[in-house]
Formats: C-alpha cells, sequence, structure tokens
C-alpha cells in the first residue's frame, strides 16, 4: 500500500482523499471571504483615512502612520508595558489553571468537585469593570490586603499599591489570574477526562502513588493541550487588551507602565477619528504575532512536541 | 438683469419685513401660528422619523401620554436611537456605509457628518417656517458651515432672536473650588477669595474636626479617573481669571490663546497642593481613587472641599440632601490669584449667544421627508406646546408663586426629578434632542423652563440653604462670585473641533498624557528640592508637544468665529 | 482490580495530608472566586442610591429590585430574548460542527498541502482588517439587519478548530484507520467514530462557542443599531447601562431639596443587574455540559 502510495503523483494521492477535500474546500473558501478579503482594508494604513471619502477618495500619505508609531517615544514605552503584562499574563495564566486542574482532578467527592469548579469560573462573567472596583476596596489603603499586611506587622503604614509603579504589573496579573484561572482551566479538566484510563492503572499497578501519577500520567497527558494552547497565546503577546491597565493604571502616578499598544492606538487614533493609525498598528501586530506563532511553532516541531502543524 | 431686478425685490422684502417687525406688536410673538395645541393637517398621515442622538439613553415608554398626544396632533412618531458603545465607531460606520438614519444629533463630531456630506442644507428651509425663523433666522450666517450652508438646527442654547431673552439668573456657579458649607459657617460666612484663604478655612476646620460623624476627616480631594481629570488640569485657567475654556487660555484684551499648564499660577497651584499633601490635608491615595470611590467618600459627609463640575457629583449631593445633611453640601467659591477678577461663571448675552453651527440636529440626505420634520419641530417651538411639554397644566402641575413666577407643585417636582419618570410620563425626552427655547420670554416675562425659573429654584431650596443664603445677604449662591462676564463669541476652546488626525489634535491629546503624568508627581513631590525637579521635566516634556500646531489652529478658529 | 487495598494502606497517612490540603486549597479557591460574584449580587439587589455609600458586602444593605425592575421592564424583551436564544444555540452548533470538521480534515496524514492549509488558517487567527473594512464586507454581503449577520461571520473559529485538532491528534490512531479500512468515508468516519469520542473537548467548545455568542452586543451595535427585530439580550441591557451613565450628567437633579427619594438607576447598580441577567442562563446549562468533563475522570477513578 504504502510503496505504491509514494510512486503515484500527488494528484493521485489528492483525489485518493478527495473526500476531505471536499469537507475542507468550503471552510477555505469562506475564510478567505471573511478573513482575507477584508484585508484590502489595509491600504487604508498608508492613507489618511476619512470614512466619508471611502478607500478611494482618501488620501494616500505613504509611510506617515507608521513614522509616527514608531518615532514616538511612548509608542515604544506602550510596547514594553504590553509585552511585560502579556508576557507576566501568560505564564502566571497558565501555571494557576494547570496547577488548579490537576489538584481539582485529585478530588475524590464529586459533588464536592463540580461545585468547586462552578464556582472557580464565576469571575469569568463579571466585567472588568466590576472586578477592578472590587481590587481597587481590597487596595484601599483601608481595602483587606493592607490590614492584613499591618496585622502581620509587615508595614505600618498602608501601601499605596496604585500609586506605585513597581507594583502595577502584578496586581494586573493578579487580576487576570482572579478572574480567569477557572475559566482557563476548563480546556485541561476536559483534556484530563479524555485521558486513557488504562494508563492510570498501569501505573497504579507499577505501584505509583498520586504525586507520581499525577507527574506522569496526568500532566503528560495534558502536555500536547499545553504546548498548543501555549503557542496560540504567545501570538497574542501584543494584545495585553486595555481594560484593566485602563481601568487600575490611568492615574498619573502610572501611566508610564499602565499604557498599552492598545490604549496608545485608542488616545492617538480612534478617538481622533484616525482609523489609519488603528490600522497601522494591527498591521505591525499581525506581523509580530504570525513570526512569534510560526516561530514557537518550528520550535515545538524540533523538540518533538505536539504542535500546531 | 433678472437676477439684480430679483435682489432688489428680496431686499425690499426684507426691508418690509423688518419694518413689520419692529413696528407691529402682535408680531412680537411669531409662535402662534398654529394657535396651540391644534392638530397639523396631515395629522392623519402617520409618519415616523428616526433619529441617532449621541448621547447614551432610553426611549421614553410606547404609553407615555404626552408623546401620545403630540402624535396624535402631528402624525409624527420620533423613534430615537441612543448611543451604545462608542460614538465615533457608531459614527464611523454611519459614514463609511452611508446608512444615515432620518437625523442625527452628533454634537461636537457634528463637523465629520457635514464633511461627508451626511446633511442637507437648511439655510433655505428655516425661512419658510414661522417658529423656526423666529429662533434661527437672526443668525442664520452663523450657522454655515465653512462651506457656506447651514445644516444644523443648533440646540442648547438661546441665539439671538425676538421672542426669548436670556438671562434667566444665574443660580449656581457649576464648576470650581467646592468648600463645605459648614466650613464657610465656621469661619463666619466669608468669602475666600484666593488659594491661601481657602486652605487656611479648611486646616482649621481641620484641626477643630479630626472627625466627622465617625469618618476621619479629609481636607482635599483631586479626582483623577481617566476623562475626569479636570480636577487635576484645570484649575490654573479660573486662578488667572477665565471660565472653563479648554486646553488654552484666551486673553479678553488680545483674544491671543496662550497654554496656562507650564505658567507661575500652574507652579504655584501644585506647590500649594504639595504643601497641603505635606501637611496631611490632601492624602496620597485621593490621587488614585476611582471616581465610585470618590462619591461614596463625598456622599459621608466628611470630605471639606474639592475643585469639580456640579453634574459631576450631583449624585453624592442628592445622598447628603436625602440624609438631612444639608449643612455638608458644598457651594462653589471664586478662587484666583490674587486680586484677579473670578471669570468662573459664563454670563449670558441678554440679546441670546450665537450658534456655533455644530451643536444641533443635521437632517441627513437619507431623511423620508424633510419637509414634514420640519413642519414637526416648527409646531414643537410654538409658546404653547413647550409650556404643555415642560409645565404641563396650571394649578395641577404648576402654580404662580408670590413673586409671580412659575413654580412646580410637589408631585410635578418629584415626577421632573425621576428621570425614569419623566422619560415615561412627560415629554421631555423630544423637548431635551429637538429645537427648543431657553430662557424668558420677553411678551409676559415668564420663565420657558423649570431650570429658567427663579420660583421654582427658590421654591425647591431647604431651610438650611435659605439660612445659609441669608446669613450671606444673597439670593443665590452665585452671587458668592464677581458679576458673571458674557463670553466673547469664540467661547469656548474646548467646544472647537479639531482636524481628525491632525497636528493640532495630537498635540492636544499629548497635553493630557503629559500634565496628567507630571501634575500627580508634583503633588505628591516629597520636598521642595524633588518638586522643582519634577517641574523642570515636566517643562522639557511639555514643551516638546508640538504646542504651536494647537496655538495656531485655536488662533485660527478664534479669528473666524470673531469675524476678524 | 488485583487487590487495590494493600496499597491503598501503605499509603494512607500520605494520601491523608494531601487530601485536607487539598480540600482546604479548593476552599479557599470557592471563597475567592464565590465573593466578587456574591458581593455582585448583593449589589444588584440594593438600592441604587445607597450603593454609591460603597462598602456593600456579601448581603444588601437596603433591599430592592428596582435594577432588575429597569432591566425587565422593556418592550423589546421577548424580541431580545429570543434573538439571544436562537443566536446562542444556532453559533454553538454550527460552530462546534465546522471546528470540528476542519479540525478532523487538518489531522489526516494523508491530506495533502497540510501543512499549508493549516497555516492558511492559522494565520487569520492574527490577522483583523479592522473595523470599517469589515463593515464594508458585511454591508456588501447584506448582511446589514440581517439575523445571519449573528451566525456567518464566526462560523469557523481558528482557535477551536487547533484545540479539537490537538485532542483529535491525542486519540490512538487505530480508532480511524480501523474506520477507513472498514471501507467507511471520511466523513462518515469524522461523524461516527471521531466525533464521539471528543465529547469532552467539544463541551468545552461549545461552551465557549456559547459564552461568546451569548454575550456579544458589539455586532448589534455594528451591524444592526436601530432594528427592533433584530435587538439582543446584551444589546438592549448595554442600552440601559449607557442610559444609566447618563443619568448622573443631568444637572437638572443638581438644584434642590431632594428629601423625597427618587428611584434612580446608577451604572454600578444596573451593570450588577446586568451580570446577573445575563450569567445566570449559562450557570444553568453548565452543569449539563459539566457531565461530559467528569465521566472520564470518573471511570479512570473506579477504574483505579
Amino acid at each position: 500500500m504504502q510503496m505504491q502510495a509514494r510512486k503515484t503523483g500527488v494528484w493521485k494521492r489528492i483525489s485518493k482523499s478527495k473526500s476531505l477535500y471536499f469537507m475542507i474546500i468550503p471552510c477555505m473558501i469562506y475564510t478567505f471571504i471573511f478573513s482575507y478579503y477584508p484585508l484590502t482594508g489595509w491600504i487604508m494604513a498608508f492613507q489618511n483615512f476619512k470614512p466619508a471619502k471611502g478607500y478611494w477618495g482618501s488620501k494616500f500619505v505613504g509611510l506617515d502612520q507608521f513614522r509616527f508609531l514608531f518615532g514616538d517615544f511612548e509608542f515604544w514605552r506602550a510596547f514594553r508595558n504590553t509585552v511585560a503584562m502579556s508576557l507576566l499574563n501568560l505564564i502566571f495564566g497558565f501555571l494557576f489553571a494547570i496547577v488548579f486542574a490537576l489538584l481539582l482532578n485529585e478530588i475524590r467527592h464529586s459533588g464536592f468537585k463540580r461545585i468547586t469548579q462552578t464556582v472557580s469560573y464565576l469571575p469569568h462573567f463579571l466585567s472588568w469593570v466590576i472586578v477592578c472596583a472590587l481590587v481597587q476596596g481590597m487596595l484601599a489603603s483601608d481595602g483587606i490586603v493592607n490590614e492584613v499586611l499591618k496585622a502581620l506587622g509587615a508595614t505600618d503604614k498602608s501601601i499605596l499599591f496604585l500609586g506605585e509603579p513597581a507594583y502595577f504589573w502584578w496586581v494586573v496579573v493578579f487580576a487576570n489570574v482572579w478572574k480567569e484561572m477557572g475559566w482557563n482551566s476548563i480546556i485541561y479538566i476536559a483534556a484530563i477526562s479524555g485521558i486513557d484510563p488504562a494508563l492510570y492503572e498501569a501505573a497504579e499497578l507499577d505501584g505509583a502513588g498520586r504525586f507520581r501519577k499525577m507527574w506522569h500520567v496526568t500532566l503528560p497527558g495534558i502536555r500536547s493541550t499545553i504546548v498548543v494552547l501555549m503557542i496560540m497565546n504567545l501570538g497574542s503577546i501584543l494584545n495585553a487588551g486595555f481594560e484593566v491597565q485602563y481601568l487600575l493604571g490611568s492615574n498619573g502616578l502610572l501611566v508610564d507602565v499602565s499604557q498599552t499598544i492598545d490604549i496608545f492606538v485608542l488616545k492617538y487614533g480612534m478617538s481622533i477619528g484616525n482609523y489609519s493609525l488603528a490600522t497601522a498598528a494591527g498591521m505591525f501586530k499581525t506581523v509580530i504575532s504570525v513570526a512569534l506563532v510560526f516561530g514557537a511553532n518550528a520550535i515545538a516541531n524540533r523538540l518533538g512536541e505536539n504542535s500546531l502543524m | 438683469m433678472s437676477k439684480r431686478l430679483l435682489s432688489i425685490v428680496l431686499s425690499l422684502v426684507m426691508l418690509f419685513s423688518l419694518v413689520s417687525v419692529a413696528g407691529g406688536e402682535a408680531a412680537k410673538d411669531p409662535t402662534n401660528v398654529y394657535g396651540g395645541l391644534v392638530a397639523l393637517d396631515d395629522a392623519n398621515d402617520p409618519i415616523t422619523f428616526t433619529i441617532f442622538v449621541r448621547d447614551p439613553g432610553m426611549e421614553p415608554a410606547a404609553d407615555n401620554p404626552v408623546l401620545k398626544k403630540i402624535t396624535e396632533l402631528t402624525g409624527v412618531t420620533i423613534k430615537f436611537e441612543f448611543l451604545v458603545g462608542d460614538l465615533d465607531t457608531r459614527l464611523g460606520v454611519m459614514m463609511a456605509g452611508e446608512e444615515y438614519p432620518d437625523a442625527v444629533f452628533a454634537g461636537d463630531a457634528s463637523m465629520r457628518l457635514i464633511d461627508a456630506g451626511a446633511f442637507i442644507p437648511l439655510e433655505d428651509e428655516i425661512p419658510k417656517y414661522a417658529n423656526l425663523n423666529a429662533m434661527y433666522g437672526g443668525c442664520i450666517d452663523n450657522l454655515k458651515a465653512e462651506d457656506g450652508h447651514a445644516y444644523e438646527l443648533e440646540m442648547y442654547g438661546v441665539f439671538r432672536n425676538n421672542t426669548v431673552v436670556n438671562p434667566s439668573p444665574i443660580f449656581e456657579c457649576g464648576l470650581g473650588f467646592y468648600i463645605q458649607k459648614a466650613v464657610l459657617a465656621d469661619a463666619g460666612y466669608k468669602i475666600p477669595h484666593t488659594l491661601d484663604e481657602y486652605f487656611d478655612m479648611i486646616e482649621a476646620y481641620l484641626a477643630k474636626n479630626p472627625e466627622i460623624d465617625g469618618v476621619k476627616t479629609s481636607g482635599f480631594e483631586i479626582l483623577c479617573d481617566g476623562w475626569r481629570n479636570w480636577a487635576l488640569l484645570n484649575p490654573a485657567q479660573n486662578l488667572m481669571g477665565d471660565a472653563n475654556d479648554g486646553a488654552m487660555f484666551v486673553d479678553y484684551q488680545t483674544y491671543e490663546p496662550s497654554f496656562y499648564q507650564d505658567t507661575d499660577t500652574a507652579y504655584n497651584l501644585y506647590k500649594k497642593l504639595n504643601e497641603e499633601f505635606r501637611k496631611g490635608v490632601i492624602s496620597a491615595e485621593t490621587l488614585t481613587m476611582s471616581y465610585d470611590q470618590y462619591i461614596s467618600k463625598l456622599t459621608t459627609g466628611a470630605v471639606l472641599g474639592f475643585y469639580d463640575q456640579n453634574w459631576n457629583f450631583g449624585q453624592a449631593m442628592d445622598l447628603l440632601k436625602a440624609d438631612g445633611k444639608f449643612d455638608r453640601t458644598y457651594v462653589s467659591v471664586p478662587i484666583t490669584n490674587p486680586g484677579v477678577r473670578d471669570g468662573y461663571i459664563e454670563g449670558k448675552n441678554p440679546d441670546g449667544s450665537l450658534p456655533t453651527g455644530l451643536n444641533g440636529i443635521g437632517i441627513t440626505t437619507k431623511c423620508k421627508n424633510p419637509e414634514r420634520l420640519l413642519k414637526f419641530y416648527d409646531w414643537l417651538l410654538q409658546r404653547d406646546v413647550q409650556d404643555y411639554i415642560q409645565w404641563g397644566e396650571e394649578g395641577k402641575d404648576w402654580v404662580r408663586t408670590e413673586s409671580g413666577s412659575k413654580a412646580f407643585t410637589d408631585e410635578r417636582r418629584a415626577l421632573w426629578r425621576d428621570s425614569a419618570r419623566r422619560r415615561d410620563e412627560t415629554g421631555f425626552t423630544v423637548w431635551n434632542y429637538s429645537p427648543a427655547w431657553q430662557g424668558i420670554y420677553k411678551i409676559d416675562g415668564d420663565p420657558v423652563t423649570s431650570g429658567d425659573s427663579a420660583g421654582e429654584y427658590l421654591a425647591s431650596q431647604s431651610e438650611y440653604d435659605q439660612e445659609f443664603l441669608k446669613s450671606y445677604g444673597i439670593e443665590y449662591p452665585a452671587e458668592m462670585h464677581s458679576e458673571p462676564i458674557v463670553r466673547p463669541d469664540y467661547f469656548p476652546v474646548w467646544a472647537m473641533s479639531l482636524e481628525d488626525g491632525s497636528a493640532a489634535a495630537i498635540a492636544n491629546a499629548k497635553i493630557t498624557d503629559v500634565t496628567t503624568k507630571h501634575y500627580s508627581r508634583l503633588v505628591l513631590a516629597e520636598d521642595d528640592a524633588a518638586f522643582d525637579k519634577i517641574w523642570d521635566e515636566f517643562l522639557t516634556e511639555f514643551h516638546a508637544i508640538d504646542l504651536d500646531a494647537l496655538k495656531n489652529e485655536v488662533t485660527r478658529q478664534i479669528a473666524v468665529k470673531m469675524g476678524f | 482490580m488485583t487487590q487495590p487495598y494493600p496499597v491503598m494502606h501503605k499509603k494512607r497517612f500520605h494520601i491523608h495530608t494531601f487530601d485536607i490540603v487539598n480540600v482546604l486549597i479548593m476552599l479557599l479557591v470557592i471563597v475567592i472566586m464565590l465573593y466578587p460574584f456574591l458581593n455582585t449580587v448583593a449589589v444588584s439587589f440594593n438600592d441604587a442610591q445607597d450603593t454609591l455609600r460603597g462598602g456593600i458586602g456579601l448581603w444588601p444593605r437596603v433591599f430592592s429590585a428596582y435594577s432588575y425592575e429597569m432591566v425587565f421592564k422593556n418592550r423589546l424583551m421577548m424580541t431580545a430574548a429570543f434573538n439571544s436564544v436562537a443566536r446562542t444555540v444556532l453559533a454553538t452548533v454550527l460552530c462546534v460542527f465546522f471546528a470540528s470538521l476542519v479540525a478532523y480534515v487538518l489531522s489526516r496524514q494523508e491530506l495533502v498541502g497540510r501543512k499549508f492549509i493549516t497555516a492558511y488558517f492559522l494565520v487569520t487567527m492574527y490577522v483583523s482588517a479592522g473595523l470599517i473594512p469589515t463593515y464594508f464586507l458585511i454591508k456588501s454581503l447584506g448582511l446589514l439587519n440581517n439575523f445571519l449577520v449573528y451566525i456567518l461571520p464566526g462560523l469557523v473559529s481558528v482557535y477551536n478548530v487547533i484545540v479539537i485538532k490537538s485532542f483529535i491528534q491525542s486519540l490512538p490512531e487505530s480508532l480511524s484507520e480501523a474506520a477507513i479500512v472498514d471501507g467507511a468515508g471520511h466523513f462518515r468516519c469524522y461523524w461516527s467514530v471521531i466525533l464521539p469520542c471528543c465529547k469532552p473537548v467539544l463541551a468545552t467548545v461549545a461552551l465557549w462557542c456559547a459564552v461568546g455568542a451569548w454575550n456579544s452586543w458589539f455586532d448589534t451595535f455594528l451591524y444592526a443599531p436601530n432594528a427592533d427585530h433584530m435587538t439582543t439580550l446584551q444589546y438592549e441591557m448595554m442600552k440601559l447601562l449607557s442610559s444609566s451613565m447618563q443619568t448622573g450628567r443631568d444637572t437638572s437633579s443638581v438644584f434642590g431639596n431632594n428629601s423625597e427619594q427618587a428611584n434612580i438607576i446608577t451604572p454600578v447598580s444596573i451593570r450588577a443587574a446586568v451580570t446577573i441577567v445575563a450569567s445566570v442562563p449559562i450557570l444553568v446549562v453548565y452543569p449539563f455540559l459539566q457531565k461530559y468533563f467528569v465521566k472520564g475522570v470518573m471511570l479512570g477513578a473506579v477504574k483505579g
């Protein structure tokens, strides 16, 4: 069979699995229409686009929009903040979600397990405005965090958490973990439930305890999921969002560490009607993301990990 | 030839019409052409207009009795599309797709729609309608955009006209340095005029009252949360004697705009705030507070002073009043640089102001029947209709006060103050988003709206406030300030529209960024040396902005509006 | 099956402490995660004006259901609820179907040009044309004010494709090979062999799609902002929420002696009520999905 397949040409191989193409080609056409075709709009990045004038009526300005972006020191500061917060979120977000999924898996009482899981993702449904208001309350001078620190004798004066640049990124990471840990763990819990029970039996026969089973069966069982999600999320590294940062960090003391690319673009793009700048920034983000994802994917391939392609 | 003839005829007609306005008493109230609450001739031909409004809001209930009546009499139903989400996004797709509703009220963003050719010109239409003409006819040239056409029926304001006069009294100053009434009472009902006097009063009261109702007293709050940043950024221009003008200070002698952000006044202001921070009158936390935290702090009544605009903390005032803590409510005081006349209050030009040509309703090219809509607005502008919507029925909804002014009955006042009931049970929403009169009717001196009525204002004051005003020997809190200054026609800078993405627009955004950042740090500086170091850093970053771009644009627009 | 007990006995003490610590950790998680939600419930049932004072904990201070009354007192409520449910159900079913279909195809080794096709899909995840070009597309497809605009644009979600694909690849290959050798076509192999094995991941993806469709309002805002028949629950609630932000600016409420308390709506209270109203349906549906996650684990536990 295999020998034969190698001898026959590409077209033979294609026609042999032509039902696969019947399944995929409509989806590719769909994707072309909804994702690739609108990219003609990237032309806006080289214009001073006015919605009223359309693509053809707007003035071409060459690379002016890019020059404005890259020539502004604030942009690079926003770039740094974005990457830093994204990386921290990525690392801690994954860590907490995975550890939580593993620990939850060890709970024996199924009712308790279900309740814990349901409760754990509740914060996901709260908007950032609500979560940030709670974070602000917790970190206030008379908030619970300062009260606990004072009771422990760690500090005698209230710490101004939201006025100190050094703390800000950690506050954002904490808020993210709080809001999304349970939600992000759902996929791992699903992956764990897909692990072949025979593997646990085998491990048990080898005399493996709880930790060894966790380490040698469960974790490897969800490893490919972790790697795949990791690579995909790496591509979103320039999307640190803007809500938390704006809600918690727009005050003058924190603006240097809180401004992200999205906030920068909102300020100098959308809010003053400059769609072209937003498009230029979007193109820049796309290039970086695609490079990162394909790079990470290649590395994963070389390491023999299960990867995206 | 014929053109010339036409123009002669036209000018003769104009002349006669002017004469008749000047001569005949009856012509003074042109708002009677329909004869009150009388049906229009096409009332049996129902039509619905969709109007996009730049504000968020809710549509009035379908069974709103007033709106039902209006529809019955005119055949017109107005369906409002209120803003949900971001205005720029909504307008962007609207213009890109040319999917316009029948009419649009876009506020400051109108310029974009005008540029996009979204609106139909109205300068030839307005004179055809008696009431619209009464309102806009006297200033139609000012309604015109740079291309020579008038596109908008401007709202909010009294424009040069013969029907109403502007100066309904100004009751309260709407912004500035607010101070708790108890602090003023404690200081023997003096009026502070400088920052030093203001903070001396606060410090004295703070020393005597470290706690108010069990809450630690706070001397002064500075809210700086996102776009609510004026408490930190704006006061310097007021100290220099200006009102709330915007990013620039304008000299009323030369009309030259200048930046106040880096002046000695600004330096001294932040120096003073820094001193108060170091004395413990201002806490560091105030600069990191969210709006909600700020409001909840004000509701305790334990805050002695702050800088703000009244609509921003009105909810906190309502709670204090509901708790009966009238002495813990606030009043704006005229703080300026020593020797400078305070100019917080924008005076009203008795003849009416000039419209900007931007802040109004535009009828779009997609409107299904512009004539019907204009006729509807014309009908709405009748005295009887306006009174019906604003005041309701005499005796049931309003009464004459002793001084002859008009005041709501308690029931009507409660209804009017409950925004949900006002929306669902009165015609307020349609009134609020249509051309409407404001001020005082010339013909009999009656107030047009409840907000214009001295009788209504005084009737709604608490006993404490009446006593408080008596102690100062004044009738309205606004009298603590100097006589309001009537602003020049250019005013204000903040309403000038800057071209999208232009250097001026970018400079404007940068100024906000740089000042927010450095002013916060100035207030919290550890000592004088640190303060001066931050100030120097600020100057460097501030002057790195393309300030001239904004200055030139503002200068240009002032020149256009002042007719230089 | 063969003498499990002795093993258990040996490890008893160890297991014991671990279990206790683990349960304690989970209890801590419950407290931390439940607090914000319960706080939101408390705020939503508290009087809006009183909420401005701050300091609401787990229980309303001045009970009021006015915020909920405002949410439900809406002439478009029925239309909005119907549209929301319809778009959520349709979008979820179709989204799961297409994502798993593409995932299946991309997981087949014999697909010629597999790398290219995967990359073709993958890139779209990081590419965005922006608001206006997308609007032009929707307009030219005739989707403005058309219910299909809620379904079509998100039909093939690449993120979900990749997640499902990686799950399929972790299944034993013997499964599908047996089916193919048996002469089943690819579609049958996908439908009756692979899909049933993917239940946990499909449940996850369904949850993602459902929550996404249920919570979205931006498409209504962009593509059908003033069409009554197109409105959704979230859009109506966004309207209410934004209008509550407007009331604070109304200067008429600044004047006067307000000893009579008016019912007011504030962003904080409306947002709380809206959040609860929006999340309850998801919370109700979730347990049905949850059984797909737990089953496999239970199986493992029983056998172990």
